[in-house]
């Protein structure tokens, strides 16, 4: 059996429950990719922890919380319907813990 | 109670109440302060600082400060609109200058998520401004005339409308530091820091200044109103080598300031062409600013500046300040 149709039929059998945790995983992973690939710092082999700041993981200097601002609200908040964030709603201090809980991931 | 000790007292209330609406995180509306009045703050901004020095038979007071409240327009915009309240004010002998304006604007900015692409941060402002135009003892008509209105420190009052970008050109910028937490609490360097840290914007504005209520001119014995328009380029650059761990930090802005539109009467006082050139370099004695900059950061410093700013009504002076310097930054 081909692996697409595999993921399918579990997908399908998959409880509603499952299919919450899998929808999380997948949006924290998305998050998590993102994120990685706008940061110099390699996120995989040093990790964040969630009280450090966004400025540890090499952002531009002066653009980089509003680049990452701007994806936030584009990936994230538009299509669960939660308001835009503003300049100055995420900047160099803020942390990873805070930035997740913006996205919409608790 | 005099302008300076109200804007010194207000200046410390600001500072204590920008660090409780920060940790509010009050969605709606965002709190900003620092000594320009650019539509970004960048690593060459400066930040607010209020200053008392004290000297041989002389002390003085230097207060920079801009404060702004930010209010989101829509939940499906980025656009906001502000007030902002600025005072520049010296007393130092022959570098005086006393500026307040009040502004109101909207803000908005363009650009994308991705590096490779620019982005830029525009106000459009209108301002009500007050500076006082200081008497020049020493001048002929005051020699002549020492009673005359203009041999007295005068206030005058103009409007400001001023379009304003703040353009980040993409590759104009480095990458902050790279750093990891390590077993300490602290943090360490890894691969990806930058042996550079720096970053290069250019600010461009068109400006309509109305004076509305004019100072005596000591030459012509009149009140000199009217309006001027024009434009200004400002260049900012910040740079801090990897060496002392970032801690060396140098900051320069050029502006240029060209008049295509002068009344008559301003002419005298409002020149066609204006440039004012600011450098400092700094030593960070604590941590690098980049890693952590809020609190107390101790630093010493050499700044110079030089030429004038006619809107600001600052003059023409050359200044060399080496100076110990102690900020405070508010924030998370």
């Amino acid at each position: 059996m081909p692996t697409s149709k595999i993921v399918r039929t579990s997908i399908e059998a998959a409880s509603p429950r499952t299919i919450k945790v899998l929808a999380v995983m997948t949006t924290e992973a998305l998050f998590f990719a993102g994120l990685n690939a706008r940061t110099a710092r390699d996120l995989v082999k040093y990790p964040p922890i969630d009280s450090e700041p966004i400025r540890n993981m090499g952002i531009p200097l002066s653009t980089g919380a509003d680049r990452i601002r701007i994806w936030i609200n584009n990936d994230f908040r538009v299509p669960a319907k939660m308001k835009k964030l503003v300049s100055g709603e995420v900047t160099p201090k803020t942390t990873y813990s805070a930035l997740k809980t913006l996205a919409g991931i608790k | 109670m005099t302008n300076r000790h109200l804007v010194s007292a207000v200046f410390c209330a600001l500072l204590t109440g920008g660090v409780a609406l920060a940790q509010e995180n009050d969605p709606w509306s965002r709190f900003q302060l620092n000594a320009d009045e650019i539509p970004k703050q960048t690593p060459w901004t400066e930040a607010a600082s209020l200053s008392f020095v004290s000297g041989e038979g002389e002390s003085s007071t230097d207060i920079d400060i801009a404060a702004r409240y930010d209010w989101q327009i829509a939940r499906d915009e980025t656009s906001t609109v502000f007030v902002r309240g600025v005072a520049h004010v010296n007393d130092r002998a022959k570098s005086e200058e006393e500026v307040y304006k009040l502004s109101a604007g909207y803000h908005f900015e363009f650009g994308g998520a991705s590096p490779a692409q620019s982005f830029g941060y525009s106000d459009l402002t209108l301002s009500y401004q007050q500076n006082t135009v200081f008497a020049d003892l020493t001048s002929d008509p005051c020699v002549q005339s020492p009673g005359a209105v203009f041999c007295r420190d005068q206030e005058e009052t103009r409007v400001i409308g001023a379009f304003a970008t703040a353009f980040i050109p993409s590759g104009w910028e480095s990458a902050t530091p790279v750093l990891y937490p390590d077993s300490d609490g602290g943090y360490t360097f890894v691969e990806g820091s930058p042996d550079l840290l720096f970053s290069v914007s250019p600010v461009v504005s068109v400006f309509y200044d109305e004076v509305l209520d004019a100072a005596t001119d000591p030459g012509t014995g009149l009140k000199i109103d009217g309006s001027a328009a024009g434009t200004t380029l400002t260049l900012g650059a910040y740079l801090s080598p990897r060496v002392l761990d970032y801690r060396v930090e140098f900051k320069a802005s050029f502006k240029q300031m060209v008049a295509f539109s002068r009344d008559a009467s301003r002419k005298p006082g409002f020149p066609a062409n204006a440039d004012l050139f600011t450098a400092s370099l700094d030593y960070n004695l604590g941590k690098p600013s980049l890693l952590d900059d809020t609190g107390w950061r101790p630093a010493i410093g050499l700044s110079y500046s030089s030429g004038r700013d006619p809107l600001t009504g600052r003059k023409e002076k050359e200044e060399t300040v080496l100076a110990f310097k102690l900020t405070h930054k508010a924030g998370k």
